[in-house]
C-alpha cells in the first residue's frame, strides 16, 4: 500500500468524525419542507428562523455537532446543546445556527446539512438569507425585494411558477455560496431566497419578506404579523449575534455581494 | 528516497493542522474574546450598571464626508442626545420600553436595559462644527463633513 493511499484513508477516517447529526425525534422521510436559516447579512435567516419556530410552534427535534465549529454549547432549559439545531412541526424541518459559522467551518458544515437533507428526503428545501445593500439605500426601501437562486431545473420552474424574481447576475458569498454550489453539483433541489437587507444591522423587515416567499413556495400559510409588530424589539435582542456575524462576514467576503460582477452577461 | 520524504510530508501535514488550529483559535478569540492570561479582548455590547446597550454602527466614507449610521430601535427622535467634540461623536438614546432578561447567565439575571449609546472616534480631517443628523425608522444617520474637501480647479 503506497503512502498516498494510506494518507487518503487517514483523511477519510477524519472525515467520518467531522460531524454528528442527532435526531431527538425521528423525522419521517418525504413528509416535510426543509428550511436552512443561518446568520448572514442582516441576520435575515436567523430572524426568519426564530419567527418560524414561534409562529409555527416548532419543537427542538435534534442537532448537528460539527468538530470544526467553535467549542460552544448553548444552554436552553438547563440543557447543553450544540449551536446548530433542528426544529420541526408537521410541515417543516428547520436547520438553524445560533452562532455564526466561521469561514473554516462553512464547507464541512454545509456538506453535513446536505448529507442530512439527502437522507431525510424533504418535499422541498429553501434557504433563507439576505443580500446586502448600503444602509443609505436600504433605509429608503420600505418593502425589500426578494430574489431567488435555484440549484435544479425543477426548483427553477417552481420559482418561475410562483413569480418570484431571480437574481440574474451577482455574487453570493459565505455558507450559502457553498450550499448552492454543492447542491448544484449533487443535483439537490434548493431554492435560495434572499431579501434586500442591511449588511451589519438586524433586518426583521427583510426576514418577513423571505418568510412570505417561503409561504408562497410551499403553499402553506405563515403569518408574519408578530415579526413585523415586534421588529424593533427583535433588533435590540439580536445585536450581539449581529455584531459577531459582522466580524465573520468580513472573513467570508460577504461584502463581495456589493461588487459588480466582472463577467456580466 | 521515500523514507526521507515521509517525515517532511508528515511535518507539512502537522504544520497545516497547526495553522488550521491557530486560525480557528484566532476566529474564536475574535468572536468571544481571548483566553484569561493573555491580553483580554472581551468586550460586551451591554453595561448592566448603567442599564445601557451599545448601539450597532456603520461608518462609510465619501470624497466629501463620513457617514455614521447607528441602529437605534425602540427610540423616539426626541429622546436622542447627540453631542460632538473635535475627537468624538457621542449618542445616548432612551428606549420607549425597557428590554428585560429574566433567565440569562449569572450576574445578568433580572437585568433590564433602558437606553442605547455609542461613542464614535472622529478622524483628524472631520469637521465637527458642521455635523448634520437625521433620524428615520430607528436609524440615525450622521453626516460629518471633511475639513479639506477637494475642490475642482478649472484648467485654462
Amino acid at each position: 500500500m503506497s503512502d498516498e493511499v494510506m494518507e487518503d484513508k487517514d483523511v477519510m477516517v477524519v472525515q467520518e468524525t467531522l460531524f454528528e447529526i442527532v435526531e431527538l425525534v425521528e423525522q419521517p422521510k418525504g413528509k416535510k419542507h426543509a428550511i436552512i436559516a443561518l446568520p448572514d447579512a442582516g441576520l435575515v435567516g436567523t430572524i426568519a428562523g426564530m419567527h418560524l419556530v414561534q409562529a409555527l410552534n416548532m419543537e427542538l427535534v435534534g442537532y448537528i455537532d460539527a468538530a470544526i465549529m467553535p467549542p460552544v454549547a448553548v444552554i436552553h432549559n438547563r440543557k447543553a446543546r450544540p449551536p446548530i439545531q433542528l426544529y420541526a412541526n408537521d410541515d417543516f424541518l428547520l436547520i438553524v445556527s445560533e452562532i455564526p459559522l466561521p469561514a473554516e467551518a462553512m464547507r464541512p458544515v454545509s456538506t453535513a446539512f446536505l448529507q442530512y437533507l439527502h437522507e431525510v428526503e424533504p418535499k422541498s428545501i429553501t434557504a433563507l438569507g439576505g443580500t446586502p445593500l448600503p444602509p443609505a439605500l436600504r433605509s429608503q426601501i420600505e418593502v425589500p425585494e426578494v430574489y431567488a437562486v435555484a440549484t435544479t431545473e425543477s426548483v427553477y420552474d417552481r420559482i418561475m411558477d410562483k413569480k418570484i424574481k431571480f437574481l440574474d447576475e451577482g455574487i453570493v458569498a459565505g455558507a450559502y455560496a457553498i450550499i448552492l454550489l454543492e447542491a448544484q453539483r449533487q443535483r439537490i433541489p434548493i431554492a435560495y431566497i434572499m431579501a434586500q437587507a442591511f449588511l451589519n444591522f438586524p433586518d426583521p423587515g427583510a426576514a418577513a419578506e423571505t418568510v412570505k416567499a417561503l409561504s408562497t413556495l410551499t403553499e402553506i400559510p405563515i403569518s408574519t404579523k408578530a415579526l413585523v409588530e415586534g421588529a424593533e424589539e427583535v433588533r435590540v435582542r439580536v445585536r450581539d449575534l449581529m455584531n459577531q456575524t459582522a466580524t465573520t462576514m468580513q472573513t467570508s467576503s460577504k461584502e463581495q455581494e456589493f461588487q459588480i460582477p466582472a463577467f456580466y452577461s | 528516497m521515500p523514507e526521507a520524504k515521509q517525515p517532511k510530508k508528515r511535518k507539512n501535514e502537522l504544520e497545516r493542522i497547526d495553522e488550521s488550529v491557530k486560525a480557528l483559535q484566532s476566529r474564536f478569540d475574535e468572536l468571544f474574546g481571548s483566553p484569561v492570561g493573555s491580553k483580554s479582548r472581551i468586550r460586551t455590547l451591554w453595561d448592566g450598571d448603567s442599564c445601557c446597550l451599545e448601539a450597532l454602527g456603520d461608518v462609510r466614507e465619501t470624497e466629501t464626508e463620513y457617514i455614521v449610521t447607528l441602529d437605534l430601535p425602540m427610540v423616539n427622535k426626541k429622546d436622542i442626545e447627540l453631542t460632538t467634540s473635535d475627537e468624538h461623536i457621542s449618542v445616548k438614546a432612551k428606549m420607549r420600553e425597557e428590554v428585560h432578561y429574566e433567565r440569562w447567565g449569572t450576574v445578568q439575571r433580572e437585568i433590564r436595559f433602558r437606553s442605547l449609546s455609542k461613542k464614535v472616534s472622529l478622524p483628524r480631517d472631520a469637521d465637527s462644527e458642521h455635523i448634520k443628523a437625521e433620524f428615520n425608522e430607528g436609524l440615525l444617520e450622521i453626516h460629518v463633513p471633511k475639513k479639506n474637501r477637494q475642490r475642482q480647479v478649472l484648467i485654462d
